[in-house]
């Protein structure tokens, strides 16, 4: 009867409190619906056009008033943006031949509950086409949440925190077992965290916002066990999962085997109002705390010549001392990992071979406008990218930069409730 | 000087005044096809009157046939941003600059296309003849290297022009058009001359040690005529154009709507200067007795040889350059699009079909477009 009586309490403060949310809420949004704005820049921010995805993707950032009073509004943005290869030319240069081209539409649902903070949901839909093979992906990228919390009204800071969701598939193979480039994966495949803050000068002829942010992977699904098949041809799949904390110096690892590095961003948004639109300006500098990441290139199967082995865990012990044996010249990056059957009395053995691919530093430059709509604005815009082949970013200066890729979108917002 | 925002504010509005004296400004664009006969939409319809800096956006999407059964070879996605300027009574100026993807056989290239500078001056009002020059610049990339089975350039071997974003050619087109405004839209009918005139071209090859391939020693800037078109640096020859044009509009209380029909005829055969760079064996002592060499083994053809360095084993690297000419179809373009009136922020709608004139008529492309005009000042 006591616990009976504790859970019904429980249910009616958790109601109260429920209402008491809603109340205000509603509350609020009837007031800003009579003309009050809640934020004159409500869509100044967010992880914006320099974001560094697992393949450097692009994504517009809406700069402009976006929808007033609303408080779900929802947001679609339509892009279409392009990586830059310069293989055949050293890399040094770029000749104009493009490795992929990514469409996106962008969802993004805004709740912006009374005087608390801003939450953010983006549902990200990529359809990723290029590279060898010329190989198509998609359609779900990572979720992330983004929660926003702003102080003051003229001149304001902004403070925001952004998780990411690995929802995006981030172990895809090529068709023969290979691991697929990192270009072409849908997501990180890490638990991420962005951390930003940003001060906000909202001036008359428009706004002028400046910050910088953080972003880091944490957590990952990673394999901790492989199954051996012996049909239809030699192959390892992973028959165990375990959720670890996956940092590796200064970025994370996820389960293709592909260590990404941690970002520092710094970015300068500008605003300018005319009677009908909203020019909007953004530069966005983007730094890896690490010059390169490690990739997963191949994954080979093979036999352990003995037999003297009664468990896994003896064998993959074995393996682990004696690596610098099994290793043939130039091999170092290689690492094996013993399946958890055995194959004809063997230990079915997997090698997988990383190769170090560079992470440049990064200038995003975008251009935008925006339509003033109290129910439907519109954004068109661009963005370009550029990379500084020397890395020298990494010590605070773009040295030689070259291009990079190019975005170009359209957005729509519209209240929903 | 205090006095000087008024004096401003006065000028602005005696040019308002006058601009808008042309009464309800109508754009026909430039042509429906640059001098590579690639598509791009034209926007039919009002221009944004009292506004001396307008851009436009134009987002589209072309798709190019292979066969007549239905496969597309290539696609290109474009986004084609233009500046209008508009000094009263004295020149409309546009400057326009595409951002582009193409896709064909050989992957993805971009992102910028050729650079155009119009400028059009028009006399009369409700009847009005039109003149006007486009220049182009460029600003696209034009040379970029095919990759051989091995995964590497040579320096000397390039993609296919369908999949250069720009032509690589300083070109211009002259243009002319009568069009009279009735109360229920406009017709306008005109005729076009396009031609490349210069290019920034390779003028001597050299052997690079290091690589062991050929090199660019200089590249000059060069009067690129060549019979009825002009060579660019890849080796292609692009003909002359010479089209001529109708577009008609109708108002209706919240659109425009316009047709357009083009029809577009080249001065000359496309033609193909192949260069391969390649590596053969000889044991002759010197440079020129190798050359003839090659050149006895291809008497008879207009193949020629430029033999440009020695390699290790009595191994001779050499330029072999050959031509080969490509018909080039007269075509056919229509065009229909619609404009949402509106004063601050205009949208255009459209689609527009080609079709190759080959003895038969055979579908030539299809593109689709989204467009945006707004003030800037």
């Amino acid at each position: 009867m006591k616990s009976s009586a504790k859970r019904s309490t429980a249910i009616v403060l958790a109601a109260v409190c429920v209402a008491g949310v809603l109340a205000l809420t509603v509350g609020h949004y009837r007031w800003s619906s009579c003309g009050q704005r809640i934020t004159p820049w409500a869509a100044v921010g967010g992880c914006g056009s320099g974001a560094g995805g697992p393949s450097g993707d692009m994504q517009l950032k809406w700069i402009g008033n976006g929808v007033e009073g609303a408080l779900f509004d929802a947001e679609v943005v339509i892009g279409r943006s392009v990586l830059s290869d310069s293989s055949l030319v050293n890399g040094s240069q770029y000749d104009g031949r493009l490795r992929l081209q990514t469409t996106t539409a962008m969802l993004n649902l805004y709740y912006h509950p009374p005087r608390i903070m801003d939450v953010k949901l983006t549902l990200p839909l990529v359809f990723k086409e290029g590279n060898a093979n010329n190989i198509k992906t998609g359609p779900i990228s990572d979720l992330s949440l983004d929660l926003t919390r702003k102080w003051g009204t003229v001149g304001n800071i902004l403070t925001a925190l952004t998780i990411v969701f690995p929802t995006g598939n981030a172990s895809m193979t090529d068709g023969v077992a290979q691991p697929m480039s990192s270009d072409n994966l849908l997501g990180g495949g890490v638990f991420g965290a962005s951390l930003r803050a940003s001060y906000t000068f909202d001036h008359d002829w428009g706004i002028v916002s400046v910050g910088g942010s953080y972003s880091a992977g944490l957590f990952a699904m990673l394999t901790s066990e492989y199954s051996f098949q012996e049909n239809p041809y030699y192959n390892m799949t992973p028959s165990k999962q375990v959720f670890k904390f996956s940092r590796s110096g200064f970025g994370s690892i996820n389960d293709a085997g592909i260590v990404g590095p941690d970002f520092v961003g710094v970015f300068t948004d500008i605003g300018i109002k005319t009677e009908a639109l909203t020019h909007g300006f953004s530069f966005n500098l983007g730094i890896p705390m690490e010059n390169g990441r490690s990739e997963l290139r191949t994954m080979q199967v093979s036999d352990l010549t003995t037999t003297d082995f009664p468990t896994r865990e003896a064998a993959q012990a074995y393996v682990d001392t004696t690596k610098s044996e099994l290793l043939r010249p130039g091999d170092s990056a290689y690492t094996f990992i013993v399946a958890n059957t055995t194959a004809n009395g063997h230990w079915p053995l997997l090698r997988k071979y990383s190769v170090q691919k560079p992470v440049p530093p990064s200038l995003t430059l975008q251009y935008s406008i925006e339509k003033h709509d109290m129910a439907l604005p519109i954004l068109i815009g661009g963005a370009i990218k550029l990379e500084d082949d020397n890395l020298v970013l990494y010590k605070g200066a773009l040295g030689n930069p070259v291009f990079a890729g190019f975005a170009m979108g359209i957005g729509f917002k519209f209240p929903v409730y | 000087m205090r006095f000087a925002p008024n004096k401003l504010a006065l000028i602005a509005a005696a040019a308002l005044c006058a601009l808008n004296a042309f009464g309800d400004p109508v754009q026909t664009g430039e042509g429906s096809t640059d001098l590579s006969g690639n598509m791009q939409l034209k926007w039919l319809g009002k221009s944004l009157p009292g506004n001396f800096l307008s851009a436009e956006v134009m987002l589209s999407l072309g798709m190019l046939p292979d066969t007549s059964d239905g496969r597309f070879s290539g696609k290109v996605s474009m986004a084609r941003v233009g500046l209008d300027f508009h000094p009263p009574k004295v020149l409309d100026v546009k400057l326009s600059m595409p951002f582009l993807v193409k896709q064909g056989p050989d992957g993805f290239t971009g992102p910028f296309g050729d650079m155009d500078l119009d400028i059009c001056k028009k006399w009369g009002k409700n009847e009005n003849v039109q003149t006007a020059l486009t220049i182009g610049f460029p600003t696209g990339y034009s040379a970029i290297q095919k990759p051989n089975p091995q995964g590497t350039v040579d320096g000397v071997t390039f993609l296919d022009p369908e999949n250069q974003p720009g032509n690589g050619l300083f070109d211009a087109q002259v243009r002319a058009s009568y069009m009279f405004l009735p109360e229920w839209g406009f017709v306008n009918v005109g005729g076009a001359y396009s031609a490349g005139l210069f290019a920034v071209r390779t003028s001597e090859y050299i052997y690079d040690t290091s690589t062991q391939k050929a090199s660019r020693k200089s590249m000059d800037f060069q009067i690129a005529r060549d019979g009825l078109g002009a060579t660019n640096e890849a080796g292609v020859r692009t003909p002359d154009h010479i089209s001529i044009s109708a577009d008609l509009g109708i108002k209706t209380d919240m659109l425009m709507q316009c047709f357009s029909l083009g029809f577009s005829f080249p001065m000359e055969s496309i033609k193909i200067y192949n260069l391969m760079g390649n590596t053969t064996q000889f044991t002759r002592s010197t440079r020129d007795s190798v050359t003839d060499s090659l050149q006895h083994l291809y008497s008879g053809t207009d193949t020629t040889f430029q033999v440009l360095g020695e390699q290790p084993n009595q191994a001779w690297y050499y330029l072999q350059k050959w031509t080969h000419e490509i018909k080039a179809d007269p075509y056919l373009t229509i065009q229909y699009n619609v404009e949402k009136n509106d004063m601050a922020f205009p949208i255009f709608l459209g689609a527009m079909f080609k079709f190759d004139l080959d003895n038969q008529i055979k579908f030539g492309g299809l593109n689709v477009g989204l467009g945006f005009r707004f003030p800037v000042f």
